[in-house]
Order: structure tokens, then C-alpha cells, then sequence
């Protein structure tokens, strides 16, 4: 145990001392890509009103049912979503959508009345603009409300109920505001997790170097010649890259939470239990790449790719959708799991799959380890 | 025996790298271990140190098998290795302390060690500095201090001299008699055949994976040569001179070319006198008289029919 303490403390002091790498690679830059991307991208990741959707009306009913249409549309709780607009004509209609001064039409025929009280099919008619999908949606949305209501009443008088009324609820659709503080990241949140993650990645370089240095160049034979064993050497270098990582992504986290604001949620233990394994990961992927290349530069370059495309398939440098089969991918990289068992804890959500994605990182611990292993016991023989 | 090897064998392949090896080394030694590059000289110390696996044979090193006692033996064992094996980012006494508590050093004794080891080395000054702005030299003797600070009973010593100044060989190689001294047994490698011819008690010629020769330097060089040859410059000479000398007991041969007398006498005879009594009873003048004899580069040269930088 001595042993294994002296290799793990001269080798922190080594890693400490390398200050170009300590601190400007692991901790300057990510603090500083912190900023600029969470600066440069705020307003994408802001949540944005898109107001109330100006509509054109257009009621020929002059019915029971359609003077209900109006009274809906006059509601203050649908006027906060719909700018309602009467229209002549459907032609004068069709025009405003043509100069985009609205972005649906809405059309209640002169029969719909009596086919509604006839018990037959009827329908409101809504003419969107066809690049305004998304408010197109919203006009259906709140008319299928008034249909969902409508049918309700039909049948309630069906069963027997005498004079039903129709008078949708307030109140009843609670509001849950989007923010750092609350359900999704704002760019700043977004990016200290992901540039977290991915700096915890670079974080295997130093495996790579250390264990290249102390394990199997000069002075890692000389060790090795030594009353210590391998396993201890290999553990002590490990257990040093381990703490180096953890320390530096412990310093991120408090200096974005403290500087920038940054959200870490209200779980902090598992947090903390996250951005260790993430270290773990880390040192696991480094001593797997150096063990099997036998070479520094060789297993850097192979850590330097795999990075990079690890941090895009996870959406590190911006939100990526994978179409298809290929979404499966991300579950690959060790830069998406951590960095979906940071999200969901920090912004509430799934705790199974907080627990999926961790053990999916232990899978991939346990995977380096035994391959750097393998490879040593073989280079040995 | 402090180090015994019995049929040593180590395969590469089809390469026989190390072939049936038999040595023995006793304690108090300085064992000089020659040979060749790629004669099997590391891949033996490195089966010795436990850093190479052996495929066949036995090493002994303080009565017990290396096999089976590798932590054991490694306590007491220091090693100089070929290559410079200290941390750059760490300084000279790090370096040492370092290796110390690797040896198991703690407390006073680790202190003591390391400011002895570093005293040895001639860097008692520089305990503070960082090897990066160390001379070769003074590296190869940080790269010494890290062997010794646990005051091993067996010192391993890897070609310690490669390419350093003359300053820094002269004082390894005082540390290197100073250990001896001391009662250290050292297994030295190394090119240069000077070192060996000062330093070793006993040498081993490797080649080609065998050990080819092995005995005190006297023994290696009756080896190739039972005789001593005595050059002598003279002036005004006197062919007579040449029958004059061949009648001396001890002469075994004589030839005279230009002013130049070379003379084969047996080894040890001490007829230097008589032959210089002879050529001046001749009327010749003797200018200069030097004697050789046989260095262990000719017995190297002799038994692997290259030299050793080959």
C-alpha cells in the first residue's frame, strides 16, 4: 500500500507541475469555450414566445353552434393565443393569406349548425399558410378543443343530461417555466456539461503519457525492477490520473458555478459520482490506447480522433439528431452517457436512465481495463 | 556464490538470445560482463532484475531463486540502467526519494540515504534543481544516486558511462571503486575495455547469446597469449645485437626492423635488465623501452573476432 502511494503521490506532483497541461488544456480552455460558446449561443438554447397567431375568421353560420364558434373565439384565454380577424369572404381571406398578414383562415360554413344538430358529420374548415406550420398547428389545436367540448355535450344529452353547458376550465394546464433553474440548460448549462465531459476525455492523454512514462519507457522498468509490483505501479499511476481529472473537473465545477451562474442541480452527490466514473472512464481509455500502441504518439493521435468524433455524436460542440439507426451510435460514446446522467440529474429527469447510462460507463471502464490488461500480460511474455 | 546462473536460456522467436549461460559472481566482486551489441548482455540483466521472463534455467541472487523470491531479492538489488531512467519534472532529490521509498526507506533512514546518495554523487548542491537543466554527466550520476540510495548489497551497472563528459566518468568511476570498497558486489557492462580493465576483478565475454570466456583478467589474457612483448627504439645499432639478445633464458623471440627491437619473452620473466645490458654490450644506444602486454580488447578481439564497438 506504501508503495502504491508513493507512485500515485510523485506522479500527481508530476501531473500538477506540467502546468502548461494542467492548467492552461484542462482548465483555462475549457473555461474559457465555456464562455464563448455559451455567450455565442445563448440565444439558440433561449426558449421564445411566438405570441398569439393572427388568424382570419370567416363564420356563415348563422346558427345556435356557430354563434358558440364566436363566443369561443371571443374567450380572453383563446385571444391570448389566437388574434382573431374577421373576414368578408373567403376570397378576402385567401388574399390575407397570400401577404402573409395571417397565418390560417378559419371557415365555419352556413350548414355547420344543422348538421351538428342533425347529428351529422360537420366540419370547420382551417386554411393554414404553408410555411407557418407551427402556428397552423396551434389554430387546429385550440379548435379541436371546441370539437373535443362540442361532442362532449352531444353526447352527455344523448345519456339524458337536460341543458348541458359547455364552458371550458381555467386553471386547469399548469405552467412549468424553462430556464436553468428548472427543466432544460441554457447554453451556459448546456455547454459546462458538455465541455466538462469532453475535457474529462482529454483527461486519457495523461493516462497515456504517464503510464507510457512510468510503465513502460526507462524509468518504468527501472520501477518495474523495483520490490513493487506491476499491478501496484499500474494502480498507483492510474489512482494518480484519476484524482488529477476529478480535481481539475471539481475546480470547472465550481468556477462555472460560481463565475458564470452555472446550474449543477440539487444533487450534488451524484453529480460528483458521475464526473468520477467520468475519470475513471478516462484513465481506463488512456492505458487501453498506450498498453495496445506500446507508443506515445501513436495512442495520442488515436485519442485525439476518437474525441472529437466521441464529443459530436453527443452533441459536445452543438445539438446533433442522428437520424435512424444511427442515433444508436451515440449510445457508443462514453461523452453521451455522461453527459445524459449529468443532465438528467441536474435538470430532474430520468433517474432510470441516469442509472442506465452509468452502468453503461462501468461497461466501458470494465472493457478498457481488461483490454490494457490483456495487452500488457502479452507484450510481457 | 552472491549471483549464480544456471543453463540461462531465453528464445525470441526463433532467436536464441540467451544460450545455456553459466555464471557465477561472488560477493565483493565488480563482475565485468563484455560483449558485442546484441550479445544477449541485457536480456541477461533483465532475467536477473525479473524484467524478462526465463525459458529455461535457474537464477540464485542472495541464496533464494529469483523465481518465486522476485520482491525479496529486489530489495537489495540497485540497478543503473542503459538508458537515463529519472523524472525530469522532478528534482534530483525527488528523484532519489522517490526510488528510496520505492526501496522501502522511511523516516531518518530515507532522509540520510538520500543526502548520502546525492553527496556520492557529487550533487549534494543540487538536490534542488531539476534534472532538465542537468549535463549529461551530471544526469548519468542523478541516474547513479537513484541505484544507491537504498545501499544495495548487488549494484547493476548498464554501460553507466555512455556519453558524458570526462569530469563525470572519472568520478563514476571513483564511486564505482569506492563501492567496491565499500564490500558492494557490482555487475558492470560496459564498451569502453578501460573501464573493465580498471574496475572488474572478473570478466565475462558474451557473444552471440553465449558466454564465450570468463576468469580473472590474468586468466583471459593467458587466454590468447602466454608471452609479453618488449619494444625497444634504438640508436646506432649493431646487428650483432639481435644474436646477443636470443641467447637470454626467457627470449623466445627477436626481430630487429629498421631501428625498432621487438622482443617475445615469457610472461613475467624479468629479463628486461639483461636485454638492456645486451644491446649496449653491443655498442648500440637504447632511446626508449616500453613493454606490452595483451589488453583485454585483443582477448576480445581474439575470441569473437570483433572489436567490442562492433
Amino acid at each position: 500500500m506504501g508503495r502504491i502511494f508513493t507512485v500515485f503521490q510523485y506522479s500527481v506532483l508530476q501531473n500538477v507541475r506540467d502546468v502548461g497541461v494542467s492548467i492552461g488544456q484542462m482548465l483555462v480552455l475549457p473555461i474559457v469555450l465555456i464562455l464563448i460558446l455559451g455567450l455565442a449561443l445563448n440565444p439558440v438554447f433561449q426558449p421564445k414566445t411566438i405570441g398569439a397567431t393572427k388568424v382570419g375568421y370567416l363564420n356563415e353560420d348563422r346558427g345556435p353552434i356557430g354563434s358558440l364558434v364566436d363566443d369561443f373565439l371571443a374567450r380572453p384565454e383563446v385571444q391570448e393565443l389566437l388574434a382573431v380577424r374577421a373576414v368578408d369572404s373567403l376570397a378576402a381571406g385567401h388574399e390575407l393569406l397570400r401577404t402573409g398578414e395571417i397565418s390560417a383562415l378559419i371557415h365555419v360554413d352556413a350548414s355547420y349548425s344543422r348538421l351538428v344538430m342533425a347529428g351529422e358529420r360537420a366540419e370547420i374548415q382551417v386554411i393554414g399558410h404553408p410555411g407557418r406550420s407551427l402556428e397552423v398547428t396551434m389554430v387546429e389545436t385550440v379548435l379541436e378543443s371546441f370539437v373535443c367540448g362540442g361532442n362532449a355535450v352531444q353526447a352527455m344529452v344523448a345519456m339524458g343530461v337536460s341543458q348541458p353547458r359547455y364552458a371550458p376550465a381555467v386553471g386547469s394546464i399548469q405552467e412549468h417555466p424553462i430556464s436553468a433553474r428548472g427543466l432544460m440548460p441554457n447554453a451556459m448549462g448546456y455547454y459546462a456539461v458538455t465541455m466538462l465531459v469532453m475535457i474529462m476525455m482529454y483527461g486519457s492523454l495523461y493516462s497515456a503519457y504517464t503510464l507510457k512514462r512510468s510503465y513502460l519507457a526507462a524509468i518504468g522498468r527501472r520501477i518495474k525492477a523495483s520490490p513493487i509490483s506491476p499491478l501496484e505501479q499500474y494502480i498507483g499511476v492510474i489512482a494518480a490520473n484519476v484524482v488529477t481529472v476529478f480535481t481539475q473537473a471539481l475546480i470547472i465545477i465550481a468556477f462555472t458555478r460560481l463565475a458564470y451562474g452555472v446550474s449543477w442541480g440539487d444533487n450534488l452527490p451524484l453529480v460528483l459520482l458521475i464526473v468520477f466514473v467520468m475519470a475513471v472512464l478516462s484513465a481506463g481509455l488512456g492505458a487501453m490506447a498506450v498498453m495496445a500502441a506500446r507508443e506515445e504518439s501513436r495512442a495520442h493521435s488515436f485519442l485525439n480522433v476518437i474525441i472529437v468524433v466521441f464529443t459530436f455524436i453527443a452533441g459536445g460542440y452543438i445539438k446533433v439528431s442522428l437520424p435512424g439507426a444511427l442515433a444508436h451510435l451515440q449510445y457508443l460514446s462514453p461523452n453521451y452517457l455522461a453527459q445524459t446522467a449529468l443532465f438528467n440529474t441536474i435538470y430532474h429527469g430520468s433517474s432510470r436512465q441516469t442509472v442506465l447510462m452509468l452502468a453503461g460507463m462501468v461497461v466501458i471502464i470494465i472493457a478498457t481495463f481488461t483490454v490494457a490488461m490483456l495487452v500488457e500480460r502479452r507484450a510481457v511474455q | 556464490m552472491l549471483v549464480e546462473m544456471r543453463n540461462l536460456v531465453k528464445r525470441y522467436g526463433d532467436t536464441l538470445a540467451v544460450d545455456n549461460v553459466n555464471l557465477e559472481i561472488a560477493e565483493g566482486e565488480v563482475f565485468g560482463l563484455l560483449g558485442p551489441n546484441g550479445a544477449g548482455k541485457t536480456t541477461t540483466i533483465n532475467m536477473l532484475i525479473g524484467l524478462t521472463k526465463v525459458d529455461g534455467g535457474e537464477i540464485t541472487i542472495f541464496g533464494k531463486r529469483v523465481n518465486g523470491h522476485r520482491e525479496e531479492v529486489s530489495r537489495h538489488i540497485g540497478i543503473v540502467p542503459q538508458e537515463l531512467a529519472i523524472y525530469e519534472d522532478l528534482t534530483a532529490a525527488e528523484n532519489v526519494t522517490f526510488f528510496g521509498k520505492l526501496y522501502g526507506l522511511r523516516g531518518s533512514r530515507l532522509r540520510e540515504n538520500v543526502h548520502w546518495a546525492l553527496e556520492f554523487s557529487g550533487l549534494a548542491d543540487k538536490g534542488r534543481q531539476f534534472p532538465r537543466k542537468f549535463s549529461g554527466g551530471m544526469k548519468r550520476r542523478l541516474n547513479i544516486a537513484c541505484a544507491v540510495v537504498h545501499r544495495p548489497r548487488l549494484l547493476i551497472m548498464d554501460e553507466p558511462t555512455v556519453g558524458i563528459d570526462p569530469q563525470s566518468r572519472n568520478h563514476i568511476l571513483t564511486s564505482v571503486a569506492e563501492l567496491h570498497k565499500q564490500g558492494t558486489t557490482i555487475i558492470y557492462t560496459s564498451h569502453y575495455m578501460e573501464e573493465v580493465e580498471e574496475l572488474c576483478t572478473r570478466v565475462a565475454i558474451m557473444d552471440q547469446g553465449r558466454i564465450i570466456a570468463q576468469g580473472s583478467k590474468e586468466e583471459l589474457k593467458e587466454l590468447v597469449s602466454s608471452e609479453d612483448t618488449i619494444v625497444v627504439e634504438l640508436a646506432n645499432v649493431n646487428y650483432t645485437l639481435v644474436e646477443e639478445v636470443k641467447k637470454i633464458v626467457g627470449v623466445k623471440d627477436c626481430v630487429l626492423r629498421d631501428n625498432t627491437l621487438t622482443v617475445q619473452v615469457a610472461r613475467n620473466s624479468p629479463v628486461i635488465g639483461r636485454i638492456v645490458d645486451a644491446i649496449t654490450g653491443t655498442g648500440a644506444e637504447v632511446v626508449s623501452l616500453s613493454a606490452e602486454r595483451p589488453t583485454l580488447e585483443s582477448v576480445f578481439l581474439t575470441l569473437t573476432g570483433k572489436t567490442l564497438r562492433d
